[in-house]
């Protein structure tokens, strides 16, 4: 069975006073497998914010259902939904959202203690994640000590040590000069080696090439999808650019 | 850019920011309103004429100073508050093309609508509760006076010209302001991260320091005078440790808390420690300024509460009966018409009160002499051998036993020659309670006397009106000539100091017709009666009727407790709009945090309860600090009230809790308003 199901998505928003509606999501259908790396692509305003804001149970559908694991997302009761995505979900932001009221080691804390672990169980989770992550030296700094790339291992770190069925990612490395930006593309290609399942929303080409398959968003349907196969990045970098060069001309319903 | 746009901008400027701008309204109603009452009865043309007035005009003199300067204080502060939440805005402005000028101009529009509105509304409040005001005040002056209700033209005018001032000082601050600053840096205003504190161990020891010092201050004054002499050394000594603890405590012990895993690591903990820990530099000062309002008002409302509920055990004690004789005389007098005798003067009085056709329903009269002594174990010295500032040890009231007798109404005690009895509270002579025999030190030599005893009274049967008396002691001596005796001991020379000689009568009438015995008295001495050629010879002679006396001090007594509760309202408003200001402006910083954290995984639930546990502890902190100063501070209002002869503790006691426990009450009120408009501006960010 698949770790995701997503199943005819709609999601349309009405404007406060009525009148205006805009459809957002109009069919999205796909699913995601264990183990798998997934990157969404799609231009602004495609519905890639608002399909993640629903697979992370921020927002709801207006028709349609996400189901993780056999678990159906809006079933879950809303006083459940933060504990349930605490633990089942993990969340790295483009902004890095750390806070700057915390230590490192107590941002990546912060999901733990809001689920009640004792400071003992905590310090156990931490201790591989940090020498994982590369970020064991910093975890007593704040992160306004820290670099830009610096705070996203300390955002994964903290999305990870729920240890999480699925992690989500909102264009992770859109705030990171290109060598951050290497060296956590190629961290996310590590996690997912050992088995983490990612789901990766991004507009840049070449967070995408690291991925396993690309789906493309367009005017809120899943337009298209390519799989890595055997190509190497490079390979998979020039055939994701031709898409989407192709997406931007307007081209073929069956490209 | 049309003209027009100017005044609309700012009130389109003032509408978007209406959270921060209508409690700065509100700020300029109050305090330009309680200011046009305070000179509106101060310049009352109608109620100078008043017997007691004079009080209550130099004492709204005081309460315009005071008042006007916070007021000023607390404008220019809301103000800055103001300015720095539109960093933002006006860098928007500038970035968009507006000109320095261009802002300057709408600013100077806000400023204009805002000070307009605020003065106008605080005149038109001041005229309506000057009404109110006057009725209350003329009811705690006990002034039964039919009152009509004018509009002061004067005031109105100073109101506005000195609230006019502050908020053109106000601008000149703002436009200095926007001319320092470059647009970028005011884009990004307000929004720099902040190095977490350190714990800055000398600030700590300097608050602990004085802190201890003044609450030592506190509770080493033994009398009025030297409460009088340190209050004020002691008040800014706590204010001071009050600012240095909240900077520097406060961080020692969120700090002392966090390194506490166990208690750290839970959700509502760890949120709000991380959280005050983070902004407690600047939180702090504000914590402490809360802290010391909340003391300041607790204090002024309580001590003038109890003065004024005290005032009439203050007459009771001066003036015991409706006419009070006050006789100053020599007993060692050389005058031929003889030694002044108290039986002949109450004789003649008794007859004249007679003759006016009165019934006297009590009488009783004593005289005493008073002289300030320094103590020993077995001897008293007196004062004028030692220099002048470390006088008033004790003040000994010297009784014949006939005279204590008739002062107290008792039986009376047996002295022999050359015998004395201790008079008073048993431990107010120290080492002496166990002699067996006291010398008297003078400059002119020194007299032994045998200790046969002691009578042991709460409080002496004098009417003193010596200010700040509690350390008074009596002794009891045979007769007038041992009384002459020792004044030849202890006096430099004769006739230095006189006797006093009290006459007491309480009459079966009114208080208009006692006005008119009054006068007929002194019709009466003008015409040669109660002269020394009959009583003895005396050098001087006063009356007070109690209800004179009465309308003195309650016009004192009331205005003080007006003026309290005055200035008490403008510091409780000044607290609140700190409290105020700081929850929103945190409200607007922890937004960001609390979205940041909902989308980790923080339930609303658990939101409500961490900003709940934080709120606590950030309002709860001073005003708990706020209540041990009052417990130290008891002790001085305890001796700052003898001042005024006011010296019964439960009262006090009883006006200090009561009016810890309103203020709570308000404070509470504030609490959970303020706390609520945080939550709102907290969880919109989620939405």
């Amino acid at each position: 069975m698949s770790l995701l199901q997503v199943e005819h998505l709609q999601k349309i928003y009405t404007t406060r006073f009525g009148g205006n509606q805009v459809q957002a999501l109009t069919d999205v259908s796909f699913t995601v497998e264990q183990g798998e790396y997934v990157a969404i692509m799609g231009e602004s305003g495609s519905g890639k914010t608002t399909l993640l804001n629903i697979l992370a149970a921020l927002d709801k559908p207006t028709s349609g259902r996400v189901l993780l694991g056999d678990k159906d997302l809006s079933a879950v009761r809303e006083r459940e939904l933060s504990a349930f995505r605490r633990d089942n979900l993990g969340f790295v932001f483009q902004e890095f959202n750390l806070l700057d009221t915390f230590s490192v080691r107590d941002n990546i804390f912060l999901p733990l203690v809001l689920s009640g672990k004792t400071p003992r169980e905590m310090e156990q989770r931490l201790e591989p994640i940090a020498k994982r992550l590369e970020i064991r030296k910093i975890v007593n700094k704040f992160p306004y000590e820290i670099s830009g790339g610096q705070k996203q291992r300390v955002a994964v770190a903290r999305a990870l040590i729920t240890r999480p069925q699925l992690l989500l990612a909102d264009e992770p490395t859109g705030a990171l000069d290109s060598r951050a930006t290497d060296s956590l593309l190629q961290l996310f290609a590590d996690i997912n080696t050992d088995g983490q399942t990612v789901l990766m929303v991004t507009h840049s080409v070449k967070a995408a090439s690291h991925a396993g398959r690309v789906l493309f968003i367009r005017d809120g349907q899943v337009f298209h999808q390519l799989y890595r196969g055997q190509d190497t990045n490079q390979l998979f970098y020039q055939r994701i650019a031709d898409t989407l060069t192709l997406l931007a001309n307007g081209g073929g319903e069956d490209a | 850019m049309r003209k027009s746009l100017y005044p609309r901008l700012a009130l389109q400027n003032i509408i978007l920011n209406r959270r921060f701008f209508i409690p700065y309204l509100l700020t300029i109603t109050g305090t330009s309103g309680a200011f046009y009452i305070m000179f509106a009865l101060y310049s009352d043309p109608g109620a100078r004429e008043l017997r007691g007035y004079i009080y209550v005009e130099s004492m709204m003199l005081i309460g315009m100073l005071v008042g006007y300067l916070f007021s000023a204080v607390i404008l220019l502060y809301t103000n800055s508050f103001l300015m720095k939440q539109r960093k933002r805005e006006l860098g928007l402005y500038n970035v968009l093309g507006m000109g320095k000028g261009n802002i300057a101009l709408v600013l100077i529009c806000e400023l204009l609508f805002v000070g307009a509105a605020g003065i106008l509304s605080g005149l038109f409040l001041g005229v309506i509760f000057h009404k109110l005001a006057t009725l209350l005040l003329f009811r705690m002056l006990r002034f039964y006076v039919p009152f009509g209700w004018r509009i002061s033209g004067t005031a109105m005018v100073v109101t506005v010209v000195l609230f006019s001032i502050v908020l053109a000082v106000t601008l000149a601050q703002n436009l200095l302001r926007i001319q320092l600053s470059d647009p970028i840096q005011l884009l990004r205003g307000g929004h720099e991260g902040e190095k977490e504190p350190r714990t800055r161990w000398l600030l700590a020891i300097l608050g602990a320091g004085t802190l201890g010092t003044g609450y030592f201050l506190a509770l080493a004054a033994k009398d009025a005078i030297s409460a009088l002499v340190t209050y004020f050394l002691a008040v800014i000594l706590v204010i001071i440790g009050t600012l240095c603890l909240f900077t520097a405590g406060s961080i020692f012990i969120l700090k002392l808390l966090r390194a506490n895993k166990r208690f750290y690591y839970q959700t509502s903990h760890f949120i709000g420690i991380s959280g005050m820990l983070y902004r407690m530099k600047r939180n702090a000062v504000g914590l402490a300024n809360i802290c010391i309002l909340s003391t300041m008002v607790m204090v002024m409302l309580s001590g003038t509460l109890s003065l004024y509920l005290g005032t009439g055990e203050i007459v009771d004690m001066q003036y015991p009966a409706d006419i009070n004789f006050h006789v100053n005389y020599y007993p060692e007098t050389e005058d031929e018409r003889g030694r002044f005798d108290g039986t002949v003067m109450m004789q003649s009085l008794t007859s004249f009160f007679r003759e006016q056709g009165e019934t006297i329903e009590a009488a009783s009269a004593f005289s005493y002499m008073s002289i300030y002594v320094d103590l020993q174990a077995d001897s008293l010295t007196s004062n004028s051998l030692r220099p002048a500032k470390e006088r008033l040890d004790r003040h000994l009231f010297l009784f014949t036993a006939a005279d204590f007798a008739a002062a107290s109404g008792t039986e009376p005690v047996k002295v022999g020659p050359g015998q004395v009895l201790l008079c008073g509270g048993e431990r107010d002579f120290g080492p002496m309670f166990s002699a067996s025999e006291v010398t008297f030190n003078g400059p002119r030599g020194s007299r032994t006397l045998t200790v046969t005893g002691g009578v042991w009274v709460n409080s002496l049967p004098v009417s003193s009106n010596t200010a700040g008396d509690d350390l008074a002691i009596g002794m009891i001596v045979a007769d007038m000539d041992e009384v002459v005796a020792l004044r030849q001991v202890l006096f430099s020379q004769d006739f230095s100091s006189s006797m006093i000689w009290e006459g007491r009568f309480d009459l079966a009438c009114d208080a208009a017709r006692l006005e008119e015995v009054e006068s007929a008295f002194w019709d009466a001495t003008e015409n040669g009666r109660f002269q020394q050629e009959d009583t003895g010879d005396w050098r001087s002679l006063s009356l007070t009727l109690r209800s004179d006396a009465e309308l003195d001090i309650y016009a004192m007594s009331g205005g003080f407790l007006f003026l309290g509760i005055l200035l008490g309202l403008i510091f409780l408003m000044a607290t609140v709009l700190i409290i105020y200001y700081k929850q929103i402006s945190e409200g607007y910083e922890d937004r960001s945090r609390f979205d940041i954290m909902r989308k980790v995984g923080l339930s609303r639930k658990q939101v409500r309860a961490s900003i709940r546990s934080q709120v606590l502890v950030v309002f709860f902190l001073p005003i708990a600090v706020a209540a041990v100063h009052i417990a130290f501070d008891f002790n001085m209002v305890v001796q700052l009230l003898g001042l005024f002869n006011l010296r019964d503790i439960p009262l006090t006691a009883v006006c200090t809790l009561g009016t810890v426990l309103v203020f709570f009450l308000v404070y509470g009120a504030v609490y959970l308003i303020t706390a609520r408009t945080y939550y709102k501006i907290v969880s919109d960010g989620g939405q």
